[in-house]
């Protein structure tokens, strides 16, 4: 079974790789809507 | 200084979300600076020798849980700001954090808002926090107040609980 999305908590998640603070963290479980909204930020950033 | 700068203590076992957290909190505040810990039992240590302002942790940790954490730092830091931030849902685990003295409870929800929230109730409850500290120090608390099984705001601190989900547009 899928882990829940680690930045929500819903059960629908893919695993998904996030550059955050010069550090890439491969296979983050995260649902399609926050991976969205976390890249979108952290491109602005 | 009560509008200083504020340095939170985020505990979580999640290396990513411990990133992601201390990215957008600053982003939002450029006065909070986020110190993260993966272990809650390090928690006391860390307490003992940082000049930490805030602590907020996740519920479920495999070490411990939020809760239990919170019990641990209030038996030292009866009124250090503590703020649980977790996705779990319902109603009884805000009014069991509460009732084991932690100052907020704010609820993780699909996006980023939830980071601006939480910023916003660290600075909250650390400038509470500050100012009843100041009262102390000056003499000007009520003898027996704050009385010392309860948080200093406890009767009028807020929980995500009565929120719309993603939580107020404050």
């Amino acid at each position: 079974m899928d882990p829940d999305c680690v930045n929500c908590g819903a059960p629908d998640t893919a695993r998904y790789e996030l550059m955050v603070r010069n550090t890439t963290h491969e296979g983050v479980p995260l649902c399609e809507e926050c991976y969205e909204a976390i890249s979108d930020e952290l491109d602005e950033a | 200084m009560i509008f200083g700068d504020i340095t939170v203590l985020h505990v979580d076992d999640d290396a990513a979300i411990r990133d992601l957290t201390a990215e957008f909190l600053e982003a939002v505040d450029d006065t909070i600076d986020v110190r993260s810990e993966p272990d809650p039992n390090a928690v006391p240590a860390r307490l003992d020798a940082e000049p930490l302002d805030c602590v907020v942790s996740d519920f479920h940790m495999p070490e411990c849980t939020g809760l239990e954490l919170c019990s641990a730092v209030r038996n030292e830091h009866p009124w250090l700001p503590f703020i649980l931030f977790t996705s779990e849902r319902g109603e009884e685990l805000a009014e069991d954090a509460l009732s084991r003295g932690a100052t907020d409870f704010v609820r993780k929800a699909t996006g980023t808002h939830h980071y601006t929230i939480l910023a916003n109730r660290i600075t909250i409850a650390v400038t509470r926090h500050r100012a009843i500290q100041r009262l102390r120090e000056v003499d000007a608390l009520p003898n027996g107040w704050p009385p010392a099984a309860a948080t200093p705001d406890r009767e009028t601190s807020r929980t995500s609980e009565s929120e719309p989900e993603g939580g107020f547009d404050s």
